[in-house]
């Protein structure tokens, strides 16, 4: 019954509406730190080295089908949310920039090859970009009161940058489709390699 | 109650409505308030229906004993912390994909319960408006928890299934880096 | 089937629960929202005519206070003038450039909860309006403006106009409680939507008037009607409300429809944007109307889902609209009767 799924978006949208009608209300949230969402929220979406990479993360998951499609965007967060208190704490990581942008060139080629490692590795270097993503952003995270938003929103799209990468890769059910996506990995391994090498 | 209105028309007719969605809207637009609902509500619907009519109620009476006791409560303490800690460990359960015990889900229901009634404590002007304010914030935060939890219940097929996993973990991953930033900030 | 029927049971408990709330409380609180207005034409290149119509509140004026930049010379100073329910206000201007970047204030707005409705007229037609909000109580007179920003502060009037308006809310819920599957209640909502856009659209154009009063007492009484049809249909009495809902729903639209244009007409809008803030105005009652239906039901299934919710309690529900919507109508007529007179 897919009825729930209509009503809940509909709920959803009647909310935003009312959120977007009644500016008393923008009020309350704005000082309770609400605003925090967006700045959150666009974090990791305007370093570039970050987009392309995280998206990787989503294509490549489709090539290693599953279990590792759905493992990884549960468990990435979580090792994200590590890295980023390593990042608070200061734990020694060495450079961190490199490391990202490292890790890119090698997401961008796991999928340009259709790589099928066995998950172990796989994880291993998922998880060492989920630290060094995690790290190099929770050492910004503000210290005021709409932290617990500006956390959220930058979860949420991270999340949201895997389910775009996850989406696009399910064209690899078809042959144009597979090309297209390990395409893609070239893309973003050159791309990362550019970073890498500091042109871009 | 009844002679209140004469009262609210002096400011114009509405001044109550608008307390009432002020107070429905809070658990939405506060963000910690949101997170320790929606892990919770996750949590009690991942925990199948028994879960579900045991810890509604408790949630419902814990809210509204925090919020009635709201005026004794001289300095309200910042709330944010504890329901970033209920949000991280309800989420947490969900992220494992195990049924928690009920009592478990109890005590959590109740300590979210009791967060969310003492964060939201009205602050309106009179008392007319702050009961108004109060029973409304009791009816959207029981709302959305219901909501969740109904979905959560329903998540039968796999990908739905997973779905309350990633939910979960994101949650999961928000509060650990709120509460790991509290600590750093609280020990430098 | 069987669900949604379940699923109504509880949408009847949620509505009486949020409705009742507001209506046993507040029993005022269902009265129209009453703006201010202010007005500003262009007479010659540099006067302009201000026209500032402050609402009464229970016999008291606005506690606002209209505050011109000091750049502006007041040629005719601000004179008063007491209207049935209303003072108005006027006074004449010299301005340079149009007014444009003009900043007006409202003194006082952000104590009050009533929304500023202003309305520049220029020489050469153009035109703007904007709705001013207790929130920023202030008006920067603009260079232009689109059609699309009127239109945008319209629809949000309208949801607005919804969300605070309890009797049309609580009507519709009492129309849930009678309707028991999706085909009933599509048509139902669209009768009613078809029949007050159709009566809004006709008063507000004047072609059709009727005084305030007696349109709000009718309907509270059509609250009523429907709240003890709903009783009726759980002893298993048939009726005509209890067969076609939506014969019904479409006869009271008709009527809540003069509601709507109370609002609408309150504002004194001039007749070249009638059509564009009356689309929009429409459009924003329906986004809150169903903004009020999905809320509803979807609180209503997940109870469902969760607890068990039967005949005592969709009877409970109908009774407590009955009991609110009783109350209004007492409370109304007494108003037209005995307190204040046809206004």
């Amino acid at each position: 019954m897919t009825f729930d799924k209509y009503v809940a978006a509909g709920a959803m949208i009647g909310f935003l509406t009312v959120m977007a009608v009644e500016p008393a209300l923008a009020h309350t949230g704005a000082d309770h730190g609400a605003g925090g969402f967006a700045t959150g929220f666009l974090h990791p979406l305007l370093g570039p080295d970050h987009v392309i990479a995280m998206i990787a993360v989503g294509l490549w998951g489709v090539f290693l089908g599953a279990p590792a499609i759905w493992v990884l965007p549960i468990v990435f967060p979580l090792v994200m949310a590590l890295g980023g208190v390593f990042g608070m704490i200061e734990v020694p990581l060495p450079s961190v920039e490199t490391g990202i942008a490292l890790s890119a060139v090698v997401l961008g080629l796991c999928v340009a090859l259709a790589a099928k490692p066995p998950l172990w590795m796989a994880a291993l270097i998922v998880g060492a970009f989920a630290i060094f993503h995690g790290y190099a952003h929770g050492a910004e995270m503000p210290v005021a009161s709409d932290a617990v938003s500006y956390a959220l929103g930058f979860v949420v799209a991270t999340g949201l940058l895997h389910l775009c990468g996850i989406g696009f890769g399910s064209l690899a059910r078809w042959p144009a489709g597979k090309l297209a996506v390990r395409a893609a990995g070239v893309l973003i391994a050159i791309a990362g390699g550019a970073f890498l090498s500091g042109i871009a | 109650m009844w002679l209140a209105p004469q009262g609210a028309h002096a400011h114009g007719a509405i001044e109550g409505v608008g307390d009432f969605y002020a107070g429905l809207l809070h658990p939405f637009v506060v963000p910690a308030e949101l997170l320790a609902l929606l892990a919770i509500g996750l949590l009690i619907g991942r925990s199948g229906l028994a879960a579900c009519r045991l810890g509604i109620p408790i949630l419902a009476g814990a809210m509204a004993a925090a919020l009635a006791s709201a005026p004794a409560i001289t300095e309200a303490p910042d709330m944010t912390i504890a329901l970033a800690a209920a949000a991280l460990v309800s989420a947490a359960i969900v992220t494992t994909g195990l049924r928690a015990p009920r009592w478990i889900t109890a005590c959590l229901a109740m300590v979210a319960g009791l967060a969310v009634g003492i964060d939201a404590a009205p602050e309106a002007n009179s008392r007319f408006a702050a009961l108004l304010n109060g029973a409304a914030t009791l009816l959207g935060g029981v709302a959305l928890v219901t909501i969740i939890a109904a979905l959560g219940l329903r998540a039968e097929k796999h990908w739905q299934r997973i779905g309350t996993q990633v939910a979960a973990s994101w949650i999961v991953a928000s509060a650990v880096l709120y509460l790991a930033l509290q600590l750093v900030s609280s020990t430098r | 089937m069987a669900g949604f029927a379940r699923c109504l049971v509880a949408a009847h408990l949620l509505a009486v629960a949020v409705v009742a709330m507001l209506g046993l409380i507040l029993p005022a609180a269902a009265h129209e929202i009453r703006p201010a207005y202010l007005q500003i034409d262009q007479t010659d290149a540099r006067h302009f005519n201000i026209l500032w119509k402050t609402p009464l509140m229970s016999g008291m004026p606005l506690p606002v206070v209209l505050k011109l930049p000091d750049s502006v010379t007041h040629v005719l100073e601000p004179q008063e003038r007491p209207l049935p329910g209303s003072i108005l206000q006027k006074r004449i201007i010299s301005a340079p450039n149009d007014l444009a970047g003009l900043r007006i204030e409202f003194v006082g707005l952000q104590a009050t909860i009533t929304d500023v409705l202003v309305r520049v007229n220029w020489l050469d037609g153009r035109q703007a309006s904007a709705i001013v909000r207790p929130s920023q109580p202030w008006y920067v007179v603009p260079a232009e403006q689109s059609r699309w920003s009127v239109a945008f502060d319209y629809l949000k009037l309208g949801v607005r106009h919804i969300l605070y308006g309890l009797d049309h809310l609580l009507f519709v819920a009492s129309l849930m409680l009678i309707v028991r599957n999706w085909r009933v209640l599509v048509k139902t909502i669209t009768a009613f939507t078809i029949a007050h856009s159709i009566t809004l659209g006709l008063a507000t154009f004047g072609l059709v008037a009727l005084p305030g009063p007696p349109v709000e007492a009718l309907v509270a009484l059509s609250i009523l009607l429907v709240a003890a049809e709903a009783v009726r249909m759980e002893r298993g009495e048939k009726s005509l409300t209890i067969t076609w809902p939506w014969v019904v729903a479409f006869g009271f639209g008709l009527l809540h429809g003069f509601g709507f244009a109370g609002a609408m007409t309150d504002l004194g809008l001039p007749r070249q944007d009638l059509p564009l803030a009356l689309l929009f105005f429409n459009i924003g009652v329906e986004i809150g109307q169903l903004t009020f239906i999905a809320a509803i039901l979807a609180v209503a299934y997940s109870a469902r889902l969760i607890f068990t919710l039967g005949k005592p309690v969709r009877i409970a529900a109908a009774y407590g609209i009955g009991t609110i919507a009783a109350f209004w109508a007492v409370e109304r007529l007494d108003a037209i009767f005995f307190s204040g007179g046809l206004m």
